[in-house]
């Protein structure tokens, strides 16, 4: 440890207190308002105070509930971690708000349209005070006011072939949460270019479906058919959007992406989730 | 299970999406002649062929000219986009 980690480490172990986990077991917590103190006294992010004291088994309160299933090394994986989620309406909102609460450390959100009307059934950051306001700049202040640790990133651009490597270069994972599926495509190949998993979503009415593409794999090809043939819309222009549909598919891709941060298995690399609410069904399908 | 000719050969077929208005009564057994592909069945099942995006033979993606044997379950799925 150098000498400024061990400044910060001496700040943190001033300021934290024994707490209980639900189970009764003690530890040692951190509270929120004591990582932004000690941030500000020190000159540092929030983050790198999280991490030093995860990395000394003293637990950031805000992450108590997450410790015992994913573990201080593991956090601190996630706090080192970047996220790109292409598409901040309906799977993209719930996504980056779940990405941002469970501590993955930098964000960066991609969108270029502003929050409507129609947008209010379902995507989580709209509301009636936000209509005609950019969606990256709403979730910015929105997610940093649920955790003001980590970086989050937003550019309101639409994402095209021209600006595609520029704008996702340096992250871990990429998020597909469009509604176009030719975007999609662009952002498929960006994403092989760069070398970064791809954890794509799509809904429509009461069905979604969800997978993992890694770069080389066959991809969107398999499930739309060639670029040049796929539609522009799915099922999603007759049937609609649900609230309920976005929010269950942006948590089975939260969950996969937690997953490939953590090193472990892709569990919907070559296939896709499929799951239609109508008659619950939830069937992992084999793409060949 | 061995089964007679004469019984007929069956499939079952999973419509998903819009396309479970047209589920037929007897979409748990619907009959297939000797030597059907998807596509053959596609059309028994008066699906419109630009609604169908997906189709998986006991779960695994195939092709619309793959054969289908009697027991087999068809999954069959139009293309999702919205986000």
């Amino acid at each position: 440890m150098n000498k400024d980690e061990q400044v910060i480490l001496t700040a943190v172990q001033a300021h934290c207190e024994g707490a209980r986990r639900l189970n009764g077991v003690r530890y040692q917590s951190l509270s929120v308002a004591s990582v932004k103190r000690i941030a500000a006294d020190l000159n540092e992010t929030g983050k790198r105070v999280e991490r030093i004291a995860l990395e000394n088994e003293i637990i950031p309160a805000r992450y108590s509930r997450n410790i015992t299933s994913i573990g201080p090394t593991d956090q601190v994986q996630l706090l080192g971690s970047t996220v790109t989620v292409v598409g901040i309406g309906g799977l993209g909102g719930w996504l980056s708000e779940m990405l941002a609460r469970v501590g993955v450390g930098t964000l960066r959100l991609i969108d270029g349209d502003q929050f409507e009307e129609s947008n209010l059934n379902r995507q989580l950051f709209s509301d009636e005070g936000h209509l005609a306001l950019g969606k990256t700049d709403v979730a910015v202040e929105r997610l940093t006011n649920v955790n003001s640790s980590i970086t989050v990133d937003g550019r309101s651009v639409v994402l095209t072939e021209e600006n595609g490597p520029a704008l996702l270069s340096g992250c871990d994972v990429i998020a597909d949460c469009l509604d176009s599926i030719r975007t999609r495509f662009v952002l498929e190949s960006a994403a092989g270019v760069l070398g970064v998993p791809l954890v794509t979503a799509a809904v429509a009415g009461r069905s979604g479906q969800m997978g993992t593409i890694l770069p080389g794999d066959p991809g969107f090809s398999v499930i739309y058919g060639q670029p040049a043939e796929a539609p522009e819309r799915g099922e999603e222009s007759e049937l609609g959007n649900l609230p309920f549909t976005v929010a269950l598919l942006a948590s089975l891709q939260c969950a996969e992406i937690v997953r490939i941060l953590l090193g472990k298995p892709e569990l919907y690399r070559g296939g896709l989730l499929y799951v239609d609410l109508e008659d619950g069904t939830f069937e992992h399908l084999d793409l060949g | 299970m061995i089964r007679f000719a004469s019984m007929g050969a069956t499939v079952q077929t999973r419509l998903f999406g819009s396309l479970r208005t047209l589920r037929p009564p007897n979409a748990e057994a619907f009959p297939v002649e000797p030597d059907a592909t998807i596509e053959d069945l596609l059309g028994d099942l008066r699906i419109p062929a630009g609604k169908v995006h997906l189709t998986f033979l006991n779960g695994v993606k195939v092709d619309q000219d793959a054969l289908v044997s009697d027991g087999d379950t068809i999954g069959i799925f139009p293309p999702l986009g919205g986000g």
